[in-house]
Formats: structure tokens, C-alpha cells, sequence
């Protein structure tokens, strides 16, 4: 009787860890490749030569702005995973060089990301942000690329390109 | 058998660490909706009412038509994660004070409507064919979209001289 409970207690535990796994991770990397196809596409409309334009002189350039959004994956994984991040920085600032960052860069991160345990998402972290658990860390990278790829945009319609269809 | 409940116990405890602890999902998305209104209302009280009608280039929406934009679609947006009609009707009137008005209608909708949801609740699959998505990835969804316009609505602002509001998340 007793061994039936514990193995009922353990079906119960391995179908409520799988639900949430599934379902939060899945998800989430699901978008990740979304996001990362959606921000290359808006990487390559922008013309080599302008890779170093800014709107306002007190933003990032189009080219510091993919640099920046696709190394911080870094940033928002390492407590997760317990590292220190990288500086991660292109071979140059060279169009070519910076989608092949920005490529190597998602990859490493939907890679990580696929292979975090449900205790990696569900743990609280203290950080620059205040206290966040894996899960928001997640939202956040997701955010933070939408939040700098909108920018980049911007640019794009300043030298009369309409951005790429908008995905999720 | 002893080792097996505590092998057991640990197992439990890991998997249920979210349901354990009431229902934290909800709870992380209440948290980033709060914090994504008021960068939302920041953003939009940044702006001069004078320049609400301002756009970039001329195909895009006016910084007004962008507010109003992220008002309606979050809205629709929380309203099939819900299972019901989104409270915002047409959306004509894209001066300041409407803008406002509708943005902090659209978010606190998406928030009350959170707040009854479980963890559980988060994970069923609404909808039909390809337009199939998760309670969750409504939310998630609008959220996004949001980031999407206000990040432009943000370029608006520098370009009118004006240093955008502090990002928060």
C-alpha cells in the first residue's frame, strides 16, 4: 500500500514537472527561433554601408544595436547556468561579421536554452535586476531583443526600408 | 525504502516547485505586466500632447497611433487567453488624453484577467488550425507586441529631443 502511494506520488510529481516543462521551455525556445529569424532578417535589410548609422547621437549604431541584443543571451543565462559571461564581440563591425556573431550568438543561446532543467527555471537568482527566477530571466532576454530590434527598425524606415514582417 | 521516499520526496519537490509555491508563472506575468504599463504610460506622458500626431516617416503610425495600436491589440490579444471580448472598442481618438485613457484600460484588463488564471490554466491550448496558441503565449504575445511598438514609439521621442523613460522589465 505504502509502496503504491509512494509510486502514485511519483507519477503525480513527474507528470506536474513535465506539464510545466513542456510547456514553459517548449514554448520558449519555440520563440527564441522566432525572434532570432525575425532580428536576422532585419540584420540583413540594413545595407553594409550603413551599419554604423544612428538616429540621435546619443544611441548605438544599427551595428551596435544587433551586437548588443545578440550577446545578451549571455548576460541573461549565466546565473542559470552559474558562469560569469563572456564578452562576446564580432570579428569587426563589418555587416557580414556581425550576422555571423549574431548567428553563432543565438544558436549558443536557443542551445542553452533547450538544455536547462525545470529546477534551472523555476530557482529565484539575485542579480543586477533584483531577485528573478529562470523563468523570468527567460522573458527577459525575449524582451530585451524585442525592446533593441524595435530601434533597429527605426533605422531601417530612416533610410526608406520597410522592416521585415513582424513575427513572434 | 527509506532512501526510495526520500529519492521520492526530492523528486516531488523539484517537480512541483512551481505548483508548490502557489502559482508563480501567473505571478512572474502579473509582475512584467505591471512593470510593461508603467514603461507603456511613461513612454506616453514623455511625449508633448502637441506631438501626438507626430510620425517618423510618413508609412508609419503617429505616436498617438501607436499608443492607441498597443492599447487595442494587448487587449485582443489577453482577451483570447481569456476566452472572451476585449473591453476597448474602435480606438479613433489618438490625443494624449484618449491614449492614456486606453492604455491603462487595455493593461489593467490583461492584469485583473491574469490575476484568475492558474498555472495550469496557462498551459491550454486555445483556439483553431494555425492559430492555435497556449493561454500563455497570448499573454506572452501581447506583451511582445508591446515591446514591438513602444520601442519604436521610443525612437519617436529622440527624435523630438526627448531621452526616452528608463527601460524596465
Amino acid at each position: 500500500m505504502r509502496k503504491l502511494s509512494i509510486v502514485t506520488a511519483l507519477f503525480a510529481a513527474l507528470a506536474v514537472s513535465a506539464f510545466a516543462e513542456i510547456d514553459v521551455k517548449a514554448t520558449i525556445v519555440k520563440h527564441l527561433k522566432t525572434s532570432r529569424d525575425f532580428t536576422l532578417k532585419v540584420a540583413e535589410q540594413m545595407p553594409d554601408a550603413d551599419y554604423s548609422f544612428k538616429l540621435t547621437p546619443a544611441q548605438m549604431s544599427f551595428g551596435e544595436q544587433m551586437v548588443h541584443l545578440a550577446s545578451s543571451g549571455e548576460y541573461f543565462l549565466s546565473p542559470m547556468l552559474g558562469e560569469k559571461p563572456k564578452e562576446l564581440k564580432p570579428a569587426s563591425m563589418k555587416k557580414a561579421d556581425v550576422i555571423a556573431f549574431m548567428k553563432t550568438s543565438f544558436d549558443a543561446t536557443i542551445d542553452k536554452v533547450s538544455k536547462l532543467t525545470p529546477a534551472q527555471l523555476t530557482k529565484t537568482y539575485e542579480g543586477e535586476g533584483g531577485k528573478q527566477t529562470g523563468f523570468d530571466l527567460l522573458l527577459g532576454l525575449l524582451d530585451h531583443t524585442t525592446h533593441h530590434r524595435a530601434s533597429a527598425e527605426m533605422y531601417l524606415r530612416a533610410k526608406g526600408i520597410t522592416p521585415a514582417e513582424y513575427q513572434f | 525504502m527509506k532512501i526510495a521516499a526520500v529519492l521520492v520526496a526530492s523528486v516531488c519537490y523539484i517537480g512541483l516547485a512551481f505548483a508548490q509555491d502557489g502559482h508563480p508563472m501567473v505571478d512572474a506575468l502579473v509582475k512584467h505586466y505591471q512593470a510593461s504599463k508603467e514603461l507603456t504610460l511613461a513612454v506616453a506622458d514623455a511625449m508633448p500632447a502637441e506631438n501626438y500626431s507626430f510620425k517618423a516617416t510618413d508609412a508609419e503610425m503617429s505616436f498617438g497611433e501607436q499608443m492607441n495600436h498597443i492599447a487595442g491589440a494587448n487587449a485582443n490579444y489577453c482577451a483570447a487567453g481569456l476566452e472572451t471580448k476585449s473591453p476597448l472598442g474602435k480606438l479613433d481618438d489618438a490625443s494624449k488624453a484618449a491614449a492614456e485613457k486606453n492604455i491603462n484600460a487595455a493593461f489593467d484588463f490583461c492584469i485583473d484577467g491574469l490575476k484568475k488564471l492558474t498555472d495550469a490554466g496557462l498551459t491550454k491550448v486555445t483556439g483553431t488550425g494555425a492559430r492555435q496558441a497556449t493561454v500563455f503565449e497570448r499573454f506572452w504575445g501581447g506583451f511582445t507586441h508591446t515591446a514591438h511598438h513602444r520601442g519604436q514609439a521610443e525612437v519617436y521621442l529622440r527624435l523630438k529631443g526627448i531621452t526616452p523613460p528608463q527601460y524596465k522589465f
